[in-house]
């Protein structure tokens, strides 16, 4: 608060004291005292008016000093407040402090909602994999159906799998900080372990597959990772025509490594490129091949994100796409400053 | 020397099918169905593996495992559809020896079954390591077939479309089942890959006097008579 703002907010007192001083200077002059006196009188009687307000003036600053500053700082509370030094300035903090208390309250109410909610989603999601697993179990017994109605079945129970799965990793992002537990991983085992899981799919649809030669490091969370890869793998799956091909490898730089699964697909039109990783978004591709939900490679990117890589998208309409995680190499205290 | 295992596993549906599959296997299973005398069940039955679900009524999976770890050494494995690194770190800690996830396939619990068996009791050492069939032998150690004095050294998918033939002996196996357990096996062969593979299998079948060990049933796969 300025000091023209305070002087402001003292207008009336202002007008008060001009209009007290012209009448006692009025009456003075009335009364027959000189001029002398009644300028004396008057011009004291300001003085005196215009001292108060820059006593005042200094006296409240300090409050609204504080106020500001915490106004600017994070997460404050209304006791980190500055103490009031007026009845009327304790009434509004104690307004504040109930407004706050009534906050915290539904706040707090929320969070139960929200951690009951998660915990019967994960309970959920554990429940229906038994059914899921016990169904997996007698299709491979497969004897009882005709192959034609088990093949179908087990596409149509993978689907269902693959849903439950996201859904699981949708609902532990938010809880990501206590799930995770960083190794030094081969990319390839991964790769290859997401096609192991779509190989009926591959088969099916007699897509090709090709992984490049020998191995490459990074360092991920195992669990986490697969999740991302298997969703780009499903995505290439989605849009790749029977007889494609899809294809991993990988490079690095000195900057990052990086990990690609490239397909011969449909490919994405440029002016949706940058939306493939939004929630829900489908596209053309989505509406018009095959269902999406268009969560898969939001969750990826999502993922990723936490993890600390990066996901990139490239892709050209009618020759294919081709998604790139990129692992960040952590520049070493060693290289700081270095050539 | 058939090899007993106990399953703890309270949806009766899964543990039936998995002690059906694994009666396939060779093995013999002891299914617990009072789940408040496991131990009692353990002790009695004296099985040589444990299957251990982690959810079950009254006690849990960990509990089981502690109690069973306090009088037996047996492996432990145990089997839930929970994931997350505390449970893993969990069983471990209670004695579980090894950890499948739910949904699982049968071939990933028989492989890590017999692991376990492995180290425990020297097991493969029973496992027969052929596989004999009209003449041809397929010897599983080191991926040759072998008839009466001549052998041939078969390729790792060779060998693997092999032994999936003559271990269905008798069945007309389709060729996206052949593909399937290739992919299984991580080698992603194509169509043309695999005609070319069981072509070379024939050829080096004809070498040792057999050309016609593996019969073409047309649009439907192939099968060894």
């Amino acid at each position: 608060m300025t000091f023209a703002d305070y002087a402001k907010d003292k207008a009336p007192f202002h007008a008060f004291a001009i209009g007290l001083t012209a009448f006692v200077a009025l009456m003075m002059a009335v009364s027959g005292v000189d001029s002398g006196t009644v300028l004396y009188t008057a011009s004291t009687c300001l003085l005196f008016a215009i001292g108060y307000v820059c006593a005042g003036y200094a006296f409240r600053k300090s409050f609204y000093r504080e106020l500001k500053l915490s106004m600017n700082a994070k997460d404050v509370k209304v006791d980190h407040l500055p103490k009031p030094q007026t009845k009327g300035q304790a009434r509004l903090l104690a307004f504040a402090r109930h407004l706050q208390d009534e906050h915290e309250g539904q706040l707090r109410r929320l969070r139960t909602e929200i951690r009951e909610h998660q915990d019967f989603v994960m309970s959920w999601i554990h429940e229906v994999k038994l059914p899921i697993a016990a169904v997996r179990l007698l299709l491979a017994r497969g004897e009882a159906l005709p192959e034609e109605l088990a093949d179908k079945l087990e596409d149509e129970i993978s689907k269902i799998d693959n849903y439950v799965e996201q859904a699981l990793y949708f609902s532990r992002i938010d809880s990501f900080s206590r799930d995770y537990y960083i190794a030094e991983l081969q990319l390839q085992t991964i790769v290859k372990a997401s096609v192991r899981k779509y190989a009926k799919l591959f088969i099916n649809k007699r897509i090709a597959f090709e992984i490049q030669e020998g191995e490459i490091r990074a360092y991920s969370d195992g669990k986490w990772l697969a999740f991302i890869v298997e969703q780009i793998m499903a995505n290439a799956l989605k849009y790749t025509p029977e007889h494609g091909r899809i294809a991993a490898g990988w490079d690095e730089d000195a900057a990052e490594k990086r990990l690609w699964i490239e397909d011969n697909g449909i490919g994405i039109p440029a002016e949706e490129l940058g939306r493939v990783f939004d929630k829900g978004f489908t596209g053309t591709n989505g509406r018009s091949h095959a269902k999406s939900t268009g969560l898969g490679l939001y969750l990826a990117k999502q993922m990723a994100l936490k993890l600390g890589h990066r996901l990139s998208v490239r892709s050209e309409p009618g020759a294919g796409t081709r998604l790139t995680i990129h692992f960040p190499k952590f520049r070493s205290y060693m290289d700081v400053g270095g050539p | 020397m058939s090899m007993k295992l106990m399953i703890v596993e309270d949806d009766p549906t899964i543990r039936e099918l998995i002690a059906e599959a694994l009666g396939k296997w060779g093995f013999e299973t002891w299914v617990e169905e009072d789940f408040g005398q496991v131990l009692a069940g353990f002790i009695r039955e004296a099985p040589h593996l444990v299957l251990m679900d982690i959810n079950l009524p009254s006690f849990d999976g960990f509990y089981w495992c502690s109690r069973i770890r306090e009088v037996s050494k047996v492996p432990i494995l145990f089997l839930s559809s929970r994931d997350t690194p505390m449970d893993m770190v969990m069983s471990m800690n209670m004695g579980g020896d090894d950890f499948v996830q739910k949904p699982f396939h049968m071939d990933v619990l028989v492989a890590k079954i017999q692991a376990l068996l492995r180290r425990a009791y020297s097991y493969l050492d029973l496992q027969p390591s052929v596989i004999e069939h009209d003449g041809v032998v397929l010897d599983l150690k080191d991926g040759t077939i072998v008839r009466g004095d001549s052998r041939a050294e078969l390729t790792k998918t060779e060998f693997a479309i092999m032994n999936l033939l003559m271990r269905s002996k008798g069945v007309i196996v389709s060729r996206t089942k052949i593909m399937r357990a290739l992919w299984e096996d991580e080698s992603f062969v194509d169509e043309n890959t695999l005609t070319v593979n069981i072509g070379r299998l024939r050829r080096k079948l004809a070498e040792l006097g057999r050309e016609d060990f593996i019969a073409t049933r047309k649009g439907q796969g192939y099968i060894v008579p």
